[in-house]
């Protein structure tokens, strides 16, 4: 996210802030991996994950915080499988908490670990005060991909009908579309090997989302963004960008999406 | 390690042993199939794939299933037998894995400074285990 797609971390930040929040990143952070550990083959891979609750639960104490934030969903779903291993994998949460506890004191608990789209759809009223109807009447596709909706312990809405980008849209004053192949993967990291793959997949999403109206289309992931800017004519952009724009954050906008949602509004 | 000759027995027992799932619960409805966004780039589709373990016939070394799941999670979800097929495909791979089997070479792929780094991570994962 920081080397990539620092708009999205601009555009977050600059949200974040503007509802009232203080942010502060985590001291020392590790790359979630991407994926958790899905088998008891796997708990090693938790280590990175439980490595940056110890620490993030650490300076939330000196701060007076309750919860980690992020706007990755891989992170999210890594993280918050992470929060809950205590208590849903305990024989390897102890594994990997033994393997930590030389380094660090070791994770029991405590932190909430959230998703940029639960903050916001918390706080929608105020979204809606802020986007004073900027984008009145702009159709706009949610796509949802797959990391915040699976497993369904972890989903930040119900998998099989998410509503919060929707509802989202709706206080920005934009009107939602829905359309069949919302949550359906995108082909996610076989751009890499098997672009047919994501060719497939991107194309099928793009039918469904054409023949549903949309002027535009919200996804909260960066790779779900960067594959479907690269196989399909859509109008893409991440959703923090979207709500930073409606609430008249521009300068935590990248120039990119100003201008695809500049030229929907009709202006040059 | 267990090693890629395993009896339907051992693979059945190691599959409850890192998933916790049964997979001859597994009723061979489909739907993991049909709600598998990768299956139809596959050798054996998610039920297909499920029923050669019940039967003890899968051929680690040339199983593409593996590397062609995502871990979408779709069918873990919706499976009524609770047999979660991701996780099975999950568990065969990291097997493969872990006695040698290599999906490709990193040199082959087409990797540039503009290469999003959550991809070559995600790439990665489901790649060397
Ligand atoms: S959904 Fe479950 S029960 Fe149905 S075929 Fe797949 S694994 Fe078997
Ligand atoms: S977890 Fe794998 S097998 Fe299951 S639906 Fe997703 S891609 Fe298909």
């Amino acid at each position: 996210m920081k080397r990539d797609f620092s708009e999205v971390e601009r555009s977050s930040l600059a949200l974040l802030a503007a509802l009232g929040y203080r942010v502060v990143e985590i001291s020392s952070w590790y790359c979630c991996g991407g994926f958790p550990g899905a088998t008891a083959l796997e708990h090693v891979k938790y280590v990175s994950s439980l490595r940056t609750l110890s620490v993030a639960y650490r300076q939330s104490r000196e701060l007076g915080a309750d919860s980690v934030v992020t706007s990755c969903p891989f992170c999210y779903n890594t993280l918050r499988q992470a929060e809950q291993l205590p208590v849903s994998r305990p024989g390897e949460y102890v594994r990997v908490a033994d393997y930590l506890r030389d380094e660090l004191e070791p994770y029991r608990g405590g932190l909430r670990v959230l998703h940029l789209v639960e903050v916001i759809s918390a706080r929608l009223s105020d979204v809606a005060k802020l986007a004073e109807g900027r984008l009145r009447g702009v159709r706009v596709a949610a796509y949802y991909g797959c990391m915040l909706l699976r497993p369904r312990a972890v989903a930040v809405d119900n998998p099989d009908n998410p509503q919060v980008i929707e509802r989202i849209v709706e206080a920005l004053g934009a009107v939602p579309v829905r359309y069949p192949y919302r949550t359906y993967c995108c082909g996610s990291f076989h751009v890499l090997a098997e672009p047919a793959i994501v060719r497939g997949n991107t194309e099928r999403i793009a039918r469904s989302i054409a023949s549903s109206g949309a002027d535009i289309v919200v996804t909260p992931c960066p790779l779900c963004l960067y594959n479907l800017r690269r196989y399909t004519n859509l109008k893409v952009v991440h959703l923090s960008e979207l709500v930073a724009y409606a609430a008249n954050l521009r300068e935590a906008v990248s120039p990119e999406t100003l201008k695809v949602v500049a030229s929907l509004r009709g202006e040059t | 390690m267990a090693g890629l000759r395993l009896t339907p027995r051992e693979l059945r027992e190691l599959i409850r042993e890192y998933t916790g799932r049964e997979v001859t619960a597994c009723m061979q409805c489909g739907l993991c199939t049909a709600v598998c966004p990768v299956a139809s780039f596959m050798d054996l589709h998610p039920a297909a794939l499920v029923r050669a373990v019940q039967l003890g016939g899968v051929e680690l070394p040339k199983l593409r299933s593996i590397w062609i799941c995502v871990s979408c999670m779709t069918c873990v979800d919706k499976c009524p037998r609770d047999v979660a097929p991701g996780l099975v495909v999950e568990t065969l791979r990291q097997l493969a894995l872990k006695n040698g089997v290599e999906p490709r070479a990193y040199s082959q792929l087409p990797i540039d400074e503009t290469t999003p780094s959550i991809l070559l991570v995600t790439y990665s994962r489901k790649s060397t285990g």
